[in-house]
Order: C-alpha cells, then structure tokens, then sequence
C-alpha cells in the first residue's frame, strides 16, 4: 500500500472526526453567542468556561434510554435518524477545504485536502442534501404522532420549495466558474482585481450569496425558518418521540448541515481557501475562519429575529426568491455570454 | 365504533395539559385543515384548588392571604379587592395614604406583569432575544416589590383597613431611579413592536377582534380596550387611591395582537406617570384603621382592576369571624372566549400567539431558597442575598 492510500484514508477519519468536533464547537458557540446577545451566563459548569458542555450532553444523551412509542413503525423509526446523519457526513465528503498539499514534502504526488475528488461535487453535495429531507419525513411518519407528523409535513415542503431557489443560485455560481468541480471553482477565485478586491464569486454574485444563504437557512431548518420544529406550536416537530442517540443523530445531522452548508457557500462564494498573507499550503486556516464566520451569521440570525409563519416562509420563498433567483441567473448567462467567461 | 364514508376526518391537534407553549396546565383541542384552525375549544380546571371554599373556614384576616395565592403574577390586586369588600362591610375607610401606596403597589405590580406578558408573547412567536431582554427589566421591578415587601410575588402590602408598610424616602429614590432605568427601555420595547417587520408580520392583523365582538364575548382588561371598549376600573368607577390619582385610560381600535402589544406597553408609561406622582404627592396620616374581628352581616361587591383586566370579588358576611362565602371572578376567565372565537381562520401558527395575546395568568414560584446548618446560622440581608443569586450563576 503506498504512502498516498494511507494518507487518503487518514483524511477520512480526519474529516470525519473533525466534523463531529465541528458540530460540538458549533453547539458550544451557539449556546455562549446566544447567551452573550440575551445577556446571560451560557454554560460556565463543565470544564473551563463551559467549554465541556457539548461533550457532557452527548454523554448524557448516550446513557439516555431510548424509547419508541406505541404504534410506531419499527424499522423506519430506527433508520430514520441514521439516514438523516448519514446523509450530512455524506455531504461534506466532495467538500475541499485546501490546496493540494504534499505534507512538507513527504509524498511524491500531492494530496487533495478533499475526501473525494469528484468532477460532478455541487452536483453531488445537492443530491445529498435533498436526501436528509427522507430522513425528515420517515421520522415523522413513523412515529405515530401528530406534531411529528405536521412538523415532518412543513419540513417536507419547506425543503422542496427551498430547494428550488438553492439550486438556481447555484447554477449561476457554475456559470462563472465554468465547473462542476468544486476544487476547479475555487481555483477559479484565486488572485485579484486591481491587487485590492479579491476574485471572489460574492463580488459577482452578491444577490446569489444572499439567495443561497437564505435558502440555506431553510434548508437546515435553522430560525427563523425552523417550523419543523416549531416548540410553540408542534413541541419539537419531527423528533418529539425521539430520545437518547436517535435524537442525538438528528441533533447532530442538523449541525453538520450548517457546516456543510457554510463550508460550500465558502468554496463557491467566499474564494475557499484562497486569501491574503497566508500561503497556499496553510489555506485550511483562511478556510476555517471563513466558515466559521458563517456559522457565527447563522447562529446571530437565529437570536436576533422572531420566528416566521409557515405560510409566510412559502410565500417568501415562491413569490420572491424563487423569481429573484431565476432573475439573477438570466442576467448572470447574458453576462457570462456578452463579457466571456 | 362507527366509521361513515360522509362524515369528514377531523385532524385534531391536541395542545396541552403539558405542552411547551402552556407555562400552566389548560387543555386545547384545535381541529385544523392543513395548517388552517377550524375549531378550537378550551378545557380548564386542572388547578382547581378549592380557595375559594377554603376562605370560609378561614377568619376575616386569613382569608386575604389565601386570596392573595389565587395569582402568582397579580397576587396584589387579589388582597386590594378583597379589603376594599371587606372594609365597605365594616364600614371604615382605609387612610389616604394607605390608599396611595395601595395603588403605588397596584402599579408596580402592573408594571412587571405587562413586561413579563410581552416576554411571554415574544417567545411565543420564537422571538426568545425580547423574552430575556423583557425578563431582565422585570428584576427591576421585583427588586423593588422585595425591597418594599420583603417577597417577590405574595407581597402581603394589604391588612384589612389599611397598609402595612410606609414607603421611605430611601425607598422612593429607588424606585424613581428603577421607573427612569425602565422608561426608555419600555420606549425601545414599544419602537420594536410597531416598527419590527418580522413581528409585525405575526401580529398585525392577526387574532383581529372588533369592538362589538369584544362587547358580546365580554372581553375586559387590555385585551378589550385592544378592540376600542372603553373599560378600565381604575376610570370607571375608581377605588383606592385612584379618586385622588386619576389615570388615563389607553385604547386601541385595530383589535389584533399588535394592538394588544401597543395597549399593554403603553398602559405601562401610563403607570410609571402615576408612580412617579404618587411619590411626589403621597398623602401624610396613618397607615390603617382597626377593623374588628367580627364584620356585621351582609354582602359587599369590589372590582378593581388587574393588569388583566377588571377582577370582581362578593363577599357574604353573616356577622360572624369569618366570611360566608367568598365568590372571585378573575379576568382571564373572561376572556378565554375571545381566544376561540377568534381563532378559526387562523394559522395553527398563530395559535400560541393568540393563546398568550389575551395574557392567561399564570403562576410564578419563588426562587428562594434558605440552607441552615446546625449551629452555623447567620443572617444574611438583602442586599447580599441578591449579589448571592446573581454571582451563583456566573
């Protein structure tokens, strides 16, 4: 086995670990940013500053019993949240997150920091992402349960109507960057225009970035578009009979999304691991800050605005974003054909 | 069982005795189609308690302490409508100055009740940011009560035919300095809810009551004068202190949730005005008169005005050491039909809103909690107690 195998497979379990770590620093973070915007302690218990905390619920939730109501599907109500989890680590496996890198010189060939290379990526991150809708619905069919039912419902047609203006604003990204491929996307930002503006796709596309942000807020059903899960009204939506590790998949499967979802709009809009002052072998850290800077935006939306109404999301998301996003991608084409690519 | 093909399947969502939403026990069903409300109705009575069958084997001075529990929140306006029935049957009248820090209390109280509902309402409608930013402002009113009472909730101010406590100079600075830390915060609260287009997006137009509707379902408090009803007690027919500082009554016409949330934060610089002035002006004389254990027979009617609306209490004196029969109508009770006439059209969305809209009583408990070792006691006071519970959770 050569060298390059074993570090290939070594990535996947970096990948995989960091993500899980990932989604831990995001319910870290979002529970002291949410504390500091409402004006309380957030957790300052479990090790310095809290900082144990996330590590401390999932030991709770794995000691935690995990029932299954009367009446409830089986099987479905098993995989339900395996399917949802699966599909969010799936997602993130087309994601680069750096350059090429020999690892200071160690390999003959370079190593793509991306657990697979494929030339299909948005593609194929977008096929995924519609998958954890499955998930979604399974979970509150099989319950037996009204508010699962109607929070599996809402999520349903949130997610397909979300999807629709998601793509589009991705499509026009394809169109700039002339790739499916995300790595060839991201290439496709390096450098500047007049060595101050960095060639970055939000430049070009700022109404795209902020319809792929908001369609991305629906798609991982975070507030102020998390009907699904509305407490007011549906008590916890999809998974109110889940308890123990099968709410602890859903739990974490909605944090690895965020992450996903920041880390594409990284690459596609945000020029990835591209920046200034750092070189291209340390790009992971200007990739790291900039999702992470998404992350910090998605969990102040969520503090910072009152739910919307169900009917409200639909019609936001029909009547005008939909139409912006086709709007932004005609003008986009016309311009990619008049200037060239 | 029957199953006929005609008859429709009714989705019903079953909200309650224990739900999220509910910070007390009441039972909803709500019949919807999709997401629109078709039906609701509303059970109550899980936290029946027999107080009011309990006050009759109580003496006359008992009896307010047991009242004063009906209401965490509004505990004050409970023993104020109780004394006032029971001085009318004694015949006395509680000094002026007893009367002035009655309503001095009344308003206090009114003030962290209508913040603590705007706080409910918000979160709600998953607003928690003005939840919390609501709640912390209401400490400062709850420092004060303790500080002026000596409890959070249950102040006891009231004894039959008077107060029993004066209100200090040290103490009236403090509440001045609390009512000017509270005025423009109330003004930012009032700018978020007319101006914020999310929460307007769930509240204008929504829940929308007209005024005959509010007058044939006999809505009352804030949540009739939302629909245009001129009804408040304290103008009305004012009792206590309020002869001498009359207040104005706010109105709204819209009769939606906005309207309500105009109402109740507006109702609240109208008792910051009167608090301020009732320190300005508070009367000299005693603090109460004497009330004979005893009360000659006969009956007495009081209303007063809660923040939720008019509160009405009977009292039926047969001439012994207790009351015959004490009959409390409290104004959220009033109100409740207004909620599930409303509610159909509605989204199932908008239901938690409309549920808090009409601000439902409900309980608060205390957070105090004493640990004594043997031989080990000390006193703390106030001041260091309260430093104590705000340093535990830092």
């Amino acid at each position: 086995m050569s060298l390059t195998v074993i570090v290939q497979i070594a990535l996947v379990f970096v990948v995989f670990t960091a993500l899980l770590l990932s989604a831990a620093a995001a319910v870290y973070a979002e529970r002291k940013v949410a504390a500091s915007i409402q004006q309380r302690e957030g957790p300052n218990r479990v090790g310095p500053g809290g900082l144990l905390q996330p590590f401390a619920d999932v030991i709770k939730l794995m000691f935690k019993e995990s029932l299954r109501p009367a009446g409830a599907d089986r099987f479905l109500f098993v995989a339900a949240p395996v399917i949802s989890a699966a599909a969010a680590f799936a997602a993130f496996a087309v994601v680069p997150f750096g350059a090429s890198t020999t690892l200071f010189g160690l390999l003959d060939e370079p190593v793509r920091l991306q657990v697979a290379d494929v030339n299909v990526a948005v593609l194929v991150v977008f096929a995924i992402a519609s998958m954890s809708v499955y998930g979604i619905v399974l979970a509150g069919w099989s319950s037996n349960s009204k508010y699962s039912l109607l929070g599996a419902l809402r999520s349903a047609s949130q997610m397909i109507s979300y999807e629709l203006s998601y793509g589009l604003s991705l499509a026009s990204v394809l169109l700039l960057g002339n790739s499916l491929s995300l790595t060839e996307i991201v290439n496709a930002q390096a450098g500047t225009w007049f060595g101050i503006i960095p060639k970055w796709f939000v430049v070009l596309q700022p109404v795209g970035f902020l319809v792929y942000g908001i369609s991305g807020i629906a798609e991982t059903n975070r507030a102020p578009f998390d009907f699904p899960e509305a407490e007011q009204e549906l008590v916890a939506g999809y998974h109110t009979e889940y308890s123990g590790m099968p709410f602890g998949m859903f739990f974490l499967a909605e944090y690895i999304n965020m992450v996903t979802v920041s880390a594409v709009a990284t690459n596609l809009f945000l020029g990835g691991w591209h920046g200034p002052l750092l070189p291209e072998s340390l790009g992971w850290i200007w990739f790291l800050l900039k999702v992470a800077a998404l992350m910090f935006v998605y969990i102040w939306i969520r503090w910072t605005l009152p739910r919307y109404r169900y009917d409200q999301l639909m019609q936001f998301g029909w009547k005008v974003l939909l139409p912006v996003a086709v709007l932004n991608l005609l003008v986009t084409a016309a311009g990619v054909v008049y200037f060239g690519a | 069982m029957q199953t006929e093909q005609s008859a429709p399947r009714k989705f019903v969502v079953p909200i309650g005795p224990q739900h999220p939403a509910l910070k007390e026990p009441g039972h909803f069903e709500i019949t919807v189609d999709g997401e629109i409300v078709t039906a609701a109705t509303a059970r109550l009575g899980y936290v029946h308690r027999g107080i009011e069958k309990g006050v009759e084997s109580q003496n006359w001075a008992q009896a307010m302490y047991m009242l004063e529990r009906i209401c965490g929140i509004c505990s004050h306006v409970h023993a104020t409508a109780y004394a006032l029935g029971v001085e009318q049957l004694a015949g006395v009248q509680a000094p002026p100055r007893a009367q002035a820090i009655r309503v001095l209390v009344a308003e206090l109280e009114r003030v962290h009740s209508h913040l603590l509902w705007l706080g409910v309402a918000a979160h709600e409608g998953g607003f928690d940011t003005l939840f919390m930013y609501s709640w912390r402002d209401r400490e400062i009113v709850m420092d004060i009560l303790e500080g002026l009472t000596g409890n959070r909730v249950n102040y006891s101010c009231n004894i039959l035919g008077g107060v029993k406590f004066d209100v200090d100079q040290a103490q009236a600075d403090q509440i001045r300095r609390a009512i000017d830390q509270l005025e423009p915060r109330t003004r930012h609260y009032l700018k978020i809810v007319t101006t914020e287009e999310s929460l307007i997006g769930r509240t204008r137009e929504v829940g929308k009551m007209t005024h005959e509707e509010a007058l044939r379902l006999g809505a009352v408090g804030p949540t009739a004068r939302a629909s245009g009803v001129a009804r408040d007690i304290r103008v009305d027919s004012p009792y206590a202190g309020y002869t001498d500082f009359p207040v104005r009554m706010v109105t709204h016409t819209a009769g939606d949730l906005e309207a309500k949330f105009i109402v109740r934060l507006e109702e609240l610089f109208e008792s910051y005005r009167l608090i301020r002035e009732i320190l300005d002006h508070l009367p000299p004389g005693d603090l109460a008169v004497k009330v004979k254990p005893r009360l000659p027979a006969g009956e007495a009617i009081s209303r007063v005005e809660a923040p939720r609306g008019e509160l009405f209490y009977y009292l039926r004196s047969t001439g012994s050491m207790n009351p015959d029969r004490c009959k409390v109508r409290t104004p959220s009770l009033c109100n409740w039909a207004s909620v599930l006439v409303t509610a159909p059209g509605h989204k199932l969305a908008d239901m938690p809103m409309l549920i808090a809209g009409i601000d439902p009583c409900f309980s608060c408990n205390d957070r105090l909690v004493t640990i004594r070792r043997r031989g080990n006691e000390e006193v703390w006071t106030w001041a260091r107690l309260r430093q104590y519970g705000i340093e535990y959770y830092r």
